[in-house]
């Protein structure tokens, strides 16, 4: 069975704390985040089921922050949620710890430009370029960029791994390209990467 | 809004590699969002329309979500404590109450059973005594970090004797209803006594290796936030 994703009354319900908001939620969200993080990242439903009773969990720490009036729609919000979880999983895994932009708290930092839309400079430059390209190759790009590997981007979008590959060049280097051409006119360079 | 922070994005840019690397950086942290859109999670939902979760898997979710309300009720309630601490056990117990879980609740996300959680709350376990394990489940189920529990604790051992024999007279087996407010009785009692003994300057300290031990095994749990 399924359900309205942006039920209203399920979202008052959640806020609420009402049981049967929880099972309802429970069992149209379920399925999909599962199928979701399968598609997309291709981890054993152990790990899956791991992250998705975090983001059931942070999905109510958090649902009072939630209000439908700021634009985004109530499952593009789960599923962000998902999507930071599943990449905090994956850096924990990989017990790599990959880039530290501003120095301590990664979670933190993406916490806190999910909440108050804070971004740097760079942020809303490298987005309006991305913004220009072909909207295939930004696909391509965002995911990339995310850590989805080559191979489930292109089941994702119905490609051969070679053809992504190629676009994922091609897009980037023309990227690199706009964002130069952009910052010249903002007067910013981009830089090198502290690792 | 526009946050100003330049300090990595100075220098030339060389390589694509280079290149592909500050993006990532972007993503990572949550700049630059990932690609979920409303026709993604659409075709997701058309897709699972007819799928079930297993009932144990769907008993796991649910019970993320019965864990999350609690923990915003404990929230809740340790917002109205404005730092004040109370004897290790009944520190416990006031926030289980206010936040209106059960022993058994409790005593089920500690994976104990519901006589420790009584004995725990009514000063019948010696805190130092409790194995550092379930210690350090109880302050991160009552979000308690280790300035609080050294308080605690050694409030608890602030304590007169006599008042431990209050508190176990009132205690003792009685009707259901009455217990409860006999508990409510022996939890002021203990804070008065509490509070006298604070006026006579009793010093005792929380041994080093007890606390060593809790702030190991916080650490193992990526709970530095709080040590």
């Amino acid at each position: 069975m399924s359900g309205n994703l942006n039920d209203n009354e399920l979202i008052t319900g959640l806020k609420q704390g009402n049981e049967a908001s929880s099972q309802e939620f429970v069992r149209i969200y379920g399925p999909c985040l599962r199928s979701f993080i399968r598609k997309n990242f291709g981890l054993a439903y152990a790990d899956i089921d791991e992250i998705v009773q975090a983001t059931f969990y942070k999905v109510v720490r958090n649902i009072q922050r939630y209000q439908a009036s700021r634009g985004a729609q109530f499952s593009t919000w789960v599923f962000g949620i998902a999507v930071n979880i599943v990449k905090d999983w994956l850096r924990k895994a990989a017990k790599q710890p990959v880039f530290l932009p501003y120095g301590e708290n990664i979670t933190q930092q993406i916490a806190q430009s999910a909440n108050d839309g804070t971004l740097s400079e760079a942020g809303l430059l490298v987005r309006e370029a991305l913004s220009s390209l072909d909207p295939i190759d930004k696909e391509i790009i965002e995911r990339h960029i995310h850590g989805v590997p080559l191979v489930e981007i292109a089941k994702t979008l119905t490609m051969e791994e070679g053809t992504v590959r190629q676009r994922k060049f091609r897009a980037l280097q023309k990227l690199k390209r706009i964002i130069e051409d952009l910052s010249r006119g903002h007067g910013i360079t981009l830089g090198r990467v502290r690792r | 809004m526009v946050r100003k922070d330049n300090s990595f994005i100075t220098g030339d840019n060389e390589d694509l590699e280079e290149f592909e690397a500050h993006l990532k950086v972007l993503a990572e942290s949550g700049e630059i969002p990932y690609p979920v859109s409303e026709r993604e999670i659409e075709d997701l939902n058309r897709e699972c329309a007819g799928l079930t979760l297993p009932p144990e898997v769907e008993e796991k979710y649910l019970n993320s979500l019965k864990k999350a309300y609690e923990d915003l009720a404990i929230e809740k309630v340790r917002k109205k404590l404005y730092g004040d601490v109370k004897v290790f056990g009944r520190h416990i117990q006031y926030i289980r109450k206010e936040a209106n879980l059960s022993p058994a609740r409790i005593a089920e996300r500690l994976g104990k059973d519901k006589k420790f959680v009584e004995n725990l709350e009514s000063g019948q376990l010696n805190p130092l005594q409790v194995a550092t394990g379930t210690i350090a489940d109880i302050m991160e189920i009552f979000n308690m970090n280790l300035k609080e529990l050294v308080l605690a604790v050694k409030k608890f051992f602030q304590l007169p004797p006599m008042a431990e024999t209050a508190s176990l007279h009132a205690r003792a087996d009685r009707k259901i209803g009455e217990k409860e407010m006999l508990e409510d009785i022996s939890m002021a009692m203990d804070d008065l006594l509490s509070v006298s003994s604070n006026k006579k300057q009793k010093e005792v300290s929380v041994p080093e290796e007890f606390l060593a031990d809790i702030k190991a095994e916080l650490q193992q749990r990526g709970r530095i936030d709080l040590i």
